[in-house]
């Protein structure tokens, strides 16, 4: 299957392309070790524009066609 | 150790500058910077003054690790009672006036009373003197560093100054440092300007000491190794990184905070700083570091010279200080205004006339609404449509406000006291009078909690509950981090060290720096306490300024209102469930005031 990606901010520096083919099942923590993001850069992910909790990434089961946005953390500034 | 042991009282009515002692047994319980500064200001004013009036008391501040060799020891801090406010104010800084003040062998100077005249401070190895500032007084922040500089033949002088903003009482108005570092919130530079003290210039060369060399080199070593593997993001694209993750999280303010996203986020953002046009034009030309840092979030741009507004000026062709998230969200989202040139220009013109971005921007984004409401019109706006997305009425009412011309004069005000003059308050995004960051409080609740409670009103800086709140956006369990990260960060501030270390360094971690430079055993819980004190002696000072828990809210937008996309689309604030939970775990009463056991603990009794 085939995801849509989109990375915020420094994560810029581990995914620069806008899909990523996944195999069927795949759950967003598998889908960032593909990705190759290190969960603890993560501050969100979102699914269709639905956040999806840091305890609920390995429940939470892609299908094709989703748009998944990887958020840097927020720091202030 | 790595105190210089000396405060400098300088006393503007009679005109003179004495060097005093520094209590070191209120350096012990403090740490410095804001908590001793504020523990000062407690000692030597009353909090019911008018904040404008002589007997309001300015205070610059450094901390036990500022200029010593630790990452980011630039910083100090300026306290007083803050104009825009009513409430203390404490503003801080880096550049190198800081390091430069501990060199030149003061820890903290104590500004009282006004003087007659405008002058200014120097302090040049043994010669410490008021000095007339008559020839700078109404001109600018540039102006006034280039002329101090050539008037005493030493272009090492590090100077903190004032514009023509903080001489004419723009309630927001900055004290900017080495040209574009600013003391930049809630209007410490409106006091300096009220005390006619333009500037205060600095050279120092004596060193600092710190308790055990070898051992300070070794620990400030390691930490250094480890901010560089949490820190490359920060010094690669600056805080402005933050601006599509807000985007895509919808909580980006956007047109005085009646939405949450806003479409041009990336003309805007620090993709786009990046970007080279077909002109072959780039905003950013580099990063810039602060003294000591090895971070250096800092930016520095330009602006294409046939943009509109600096066509025919070349005295703007020259590379300054670049956006960052804040100066990005206040001339972008927040007045729905995409144009990367103009907002870096309404950037330089801040540093140039010493103002404060965010509350400028935000007051704008006010008068804005107020202008497509209809109840503000051209005639009252000298010509200018104030509809949002118009870049040129940013810059125009940026210089307008800067010297205090026309409607700038009213922009001046500050959100709360415009909004007010119109009959609209509900329109003014201001917690106790101060102006929002750039984060919406619908989609960060803890974030709320923190502005509502904010000891200087609204701020982004005071609390670090940004993990809690991107991993959820409901009110639940936001108390507890709101406060323990309100007392964390008011030891970080006053450690003489930045906030962007907080990624990499925990309490620990400062704890084992400040004990190999400082006297003292210094453990991350006595750190912890002491942050404690220091937010409880700030509401001490607020209360007896006469705030009550009346002023710990949120304009009824952010409370009534619910979020219109998003990823916390239709949620409103819960601060209604999450302030008694705060005031409970504060130990303080139901109306917000500690309770007798409370400040027996932390010794505030």
């Amino acid at each position: 299957m085939q995801v849509e990606v989109r990375v915020t901010g420094q994560l810029i520096d581990y995914f620069s392309g806008t899909h990523v083919n996944l195999t069927d099942g795949t759950n967003v923590e598998q889908a960032l070790v593909t990705l190759e993001i290190p969960a603890a850069s993560v501050g969100l992910v979102s699914v269709n524009g639905e956040a999806v909790p840091r305890a609920k990434r390995a429940q939470y089961g892609l299908v094709d066609g989703d748009h998944m946005v990887v958020m840097a953390p927020l720091t202030g500034g | 150790m790595s105190w210089q042991g000396r405060v400098l009282r300088v006393n503007l009515t009679l005109g003179e500058v004495t060097p005093e002692p520094l209590n070191m047994e209120w350096a012990n319980d403090y740490i410095g910077e804001r908590g001793l500064g504020t523990k000062y200001l407690w000692e030597n004013m009353d909090p019911k003054v008018d904040a404008m009036s002589p007997d309001n008391v300015l205070i610059f501040a450094t901390g036990p690790l500022t200029g010593t060799n630790a990452s980011t020891s630039a910083r100090y801090a300026v306290i007083t009672k803050g104009p825009l406010t009513g409430a203390i104010a404490c503003s801080n800084s880096g550049g190198k006036f800081g390091a430069e003040l501990k060199y030149a062998g003061f820890d903290l100077l104590l500004v009282e009373g006004r003087s007659e005249k405008p002058v200014y401070l120097l302090i040049e190895g043994d010669e410490i003197s008021l000095q007339s500032a008559e020839k700078v007084w109404g001109k600018s922040v540039w102006e006034t560093d280039e002329w101090i500089k050539k008037q005493h033949h030493n272009p090492m002088l590090k100077i903190a100054t004032i514009g023509v903003a903080g001489e004419r009482g723009v309630r927001y108005a900055a004290i900017v440092n080495d040209l574009h570092r600013a003391a930049g919130r809630s209007g410490v530079g409106s006091v300096m300007g009220s005390k006619n003290l333009k500037a205060v210039a600095v050279r120092g060369t004596f060193g600092v000491r710190v308790k055990d060399p070898k051992r300070f080199m070794q620990v400030t070593n390691e930490m250094k190794n480890l901010l560089a593997k949490e820190t490359g993001g920060l010094t690669k694209y600056g805080t402005n990184a933050m601006m599509d993750t807000m985007q895509e999280f919808g909580g980006l303010p956007t047109r005085n905070f009646q939405e949450v996203q806003f479409a041009g986020y990336d003309k805007v953002d620090a993709r786009a700083m990046l970007k080279t046009d077909e002109t072959g034009h780039r905003n950013l030309i580099t990063n810039k570091a602060c003294f000591g840092c090895t971070i250096a979030c800092g930016r520095i741009a330009h602006i294409h010279k046939d943009h509109f507004t600096i066509q025919n000026r070349k005295e703007y062709w020259h590379a300054s200080g670049g956006l960052e998230y804040e100066t990005a969200f206040a001339f972008g989202p927040v007045i729905g205004v995409d144009d990367i040139d103009a907002c870096t220009f309404a950037g330089y013109l801040m540093n140039e006339h010493g103002m404060d971005p965010i509350s400028f921007g935000v007051t704008l984004a006010a008068a804005m609404e107020l202008f497509e409401m209809g109840v503000i019109t051209t005639d009252d706006t000298d010509g200018v449509p104030l509809n949002f997305g118009n870049a040129e009425a940013l810059t125009v009412m940026s210089e307008k406000t800067g010297k205090q011309e026309g409607f700038g004069q009213v922009l001046g005000m500050g959100s709360r006291l415009m909004c007010q003059k119109y009959g609209h308050p509900e329109l003014s995004m201001t917690v106790k009078g101060q102006e929002f960051a750039g984060y919406d409080s619908r989609a960060l609740q803890g974030m709320g909690l923190g502005y509502a409670t904010g000891n200087r009103g609204a701020c982004h800086l005071k609390h670090d509950t940004f993990e809690v709140d991107m991993d959820d956006q409901s009110g639940e369990g936001k108390a507890e981090p709101c406060k323990s990260s309100q007392d964390w960060t008011a030891a970080v501030d006053s450690s003489g060290l930045c906030m962007f270390t907080m990624g990499a360094w925990g309490a620990p971690e400062f704890a084992e720096q400040l004990d190999a430079g400082c006297e003292g055993e210094w453990t991350a819980e006595r750190l912890l306490e002491s942050g404690e004190r220091i937010w409880n002696l700030e509401r001490m000072f607020n209360l007896a300024a006469g705030l009550t828990c009346a002023d710990d809210t949120l304009p009824e937008r952010l409370l009534k209102d619910p979020a219109p996309s998003g990823t916390a689309k239709g949620r409103v604030n819960e601060l209604d469930k999450m302030l008694p939970e705060y005031y409970s775990l504060r130990g303080w009463s139901e109306q917000g005031e500690p309770m007798p056991q409370t400040l027996t603990r932390l010794g505030l009794d």
